[in-house]
């Protein structure tokens, strides 16, 4: 088998970081002046922080610029011109991609991509799926929608860029999905952790098929957290018999990170395309040093139609200690996005993230992938229910499985949960994105 | 910094594109399918320069 090189660009994957630095400031200082002379959203912006292109010296000067929130947007997106607003840099006979925000979060924001935008973002995706192990013998299987969202839209054209056999697997529904899978023999696929577990669960108990027995041997996971937390990655790593690599990205921002074939326990920023600063989220200072979670700021630096710069995406993200394996100079953020500020609660005074209970719950044999968590008040008090399918192998068991799933919350969050045991296959399911955490107190 | 030849002949070229393609897109005047593919070909072009960034950005 012929060699190929391990990097999809080994001069910006490998290179040394003062050049990196040097690069992003310059980058940093161009799409800075290009949203400060092309947009009135941006030139007010700025203007009332009183900063200007020729202030941005250094990338501790990076910090002087004022952070855009979601919210901002969906204001911008009132004026003119209709639907994209003010933060619009280019005229909108340019704009030849519209996709927009998932909405759950929200009301959805536009977004406006030009050519050369959209070529970016299928760039950008071919360093993940390359990072990954795609080549161009790989036949790819994508079981999306192709629709307004941006999700995997780039990741086929990137599949295609790398000379890859795309499949397009939309519009058929997750059996004939899986039909397909078995007619055409696909080695890769793309989609949401939920979506990859519903698939297996709907090969296994509706259709009599071992998803494990399939040609895939590669899945690119995006769209939400899943694929970082580690037994949600083994359960569709077992589900499938295949690697399960991750993939952080946003609509407002880009496809900015990507998991390698080495599986280092976190995800490469593609810092030659993105600048990603951490910022504490109580005093807003900058965080450096490696294990300490913040707030992700990011700038993505050749997005041209609807720049994003020193964007808070709400996503929660730490450095790593070490350099990966794998030799990229890319610094990895340690176990992907941990969770989203905005999820992030305290229940009895406690800080609670719902990727940890999910790392729970798929940990333990014998529950199903499904769950739902509950945050109420009862009188002044918080209470948690933890909603779990019990496998129906497990059910006669469920008196030694419930200990294990009760003393393994608390040791991992702090807290004490009320268990609700459901049914295999009752709770609800979710095509795309899950929506697990529901915290009533804020109703 | 120090970049190989290799690096500084590709870098060549890549702006070789660049220019030969807005030449293209010059003369494209009334030929939508010129014009629209000598775009699409310069969208390309755009991102083989950020693959390979001018020497003086990396300093």
């Amino acid at each position: 088998m012929k060699k190929t090189n391990p990097y999809w660009n080994p001069f910006l994957e490998t290179l040394p970081r003062e050049s990196l630095r040097a690069l992003q400031l310059n980058k940093f200082r161009r799409i800075f002046k290009w949203a400060y002379d092309h947009s009135a959203f941006h030139r007010r912006l700025y203007e009332s922080a009183g900063v200007r292109p020729e202030d941005i010296r250094s990338l501790e000067d990076v910090r002087k610029v004022p952070k855009v929130e979601k919210t901002m947007m969906r204001d911008i997106q009132l004026k003119d011109p209709f639907p994209y607003g003010d933060a619009l840099c280019v005229p909108l006979e340019e704009v030849t991609e519209y996709r927009q925000t998932s909405g759950t979060t929200g009301q959805p924001v536009y977004q406006a991509d030009t050519w050369t935008d959209w070529e970016w973002w299928s760039e950008c995706w071919a360093y993940i799926l390359w990072a990954q192990g795609y080549r161009p013998e790989d036949r790819v299987f994508i079981p999306f929608g192709y629709n307004v969202f941006v999700a995997f839209w780039a990741g086929h054209y990137a599949a295609e860029k790398i000379g890859c056999e795309v499949v397009p697997g939309g519009v058929l529904d997750t059996k004939a999905r899986l039909l397909k899978i078995q007619e055409i023999r696909p080695t890769a696929m793309m989609a949401t952790p939920t979506y990859i577990l519903g698939m297996a669960e709907t090969a296994r108990h509706k259709m009599g098929m071992d998803p494990a027995l399939t040609s895939i041997n590669k899945i690119t996971c995006a769209g939400e957290p899943g694929a970082s937390i580690p037994s949600t990655k083994k359960r569709m790593e077992e589900a499938w018999n295949a690697r399960v690599y991750d993939h952080s990205g946003a609509t407002e921002i880009g496809a900015w990170s990507y998991e390698c074939t080495e599986q280092p326990g976190g995800l490469h920023v593609n810092e030659a395309f993105f600048h990603v600063e951490i910022e504490d989220r109580e005093t807003g200072e900058p965080i450096e040093e490696p294990g300490r979670p913040g707030e992700m700021i990011i700038t993505a630096f050749d997005r041209k139609a609807q720049p994003c710069i020193r964007f808070d995406s709400k996503d929660i993200i730490q450095w790593a200690e070490d350099p990966c394996p794998c030799g990229r100079t890319f610094r990895l953020i340690k176990g992907g996005v941990i969770g989203r500020a905005d999820d992030i609660t305290k229940v009895k005074g406690v800080l609670l993230s719902p990727s940890a209970i999910e790392e729970v719950v798929r940990s333990i044999d014998g529950i199903g992938d499904e769950f739902e968590v509950v945050v109420e008040k009862k009188g002044d008090i918080d209470q948690i229910t933890l909603k779990v399918e019990v496998l129906p192998d497990y059910r006669e068991r469920w008196g030694e499985v419930e200990p294990v799933l009760k003393d393994q919350l608390r040791l991992k969050t702090n807290l004490g949960y009320r268990i609700e045991v459901h049914e295999h296959n009752t709770l609800p399911r979710y095509d795309v994105k899950a929506r697990r955490f529901k915290d009533l107190r804020k109703h | 910094m120090d970049v190989s030849e290799e690096y500084k002949v590709i870098l060549e070229k890549v702006q070789a594109m660049d220019s030969w393609c807005r030449d293209l897109l010059e003369v494209s005047g009334s030929q939508p399918c010129l014009e629209r593919n000598a775009r699409r070909i310069q969208a390309s072009v755009e991102m083989l320069k950020l693959d390979f960034p001018e020497i003086s950005d990396l300093e």
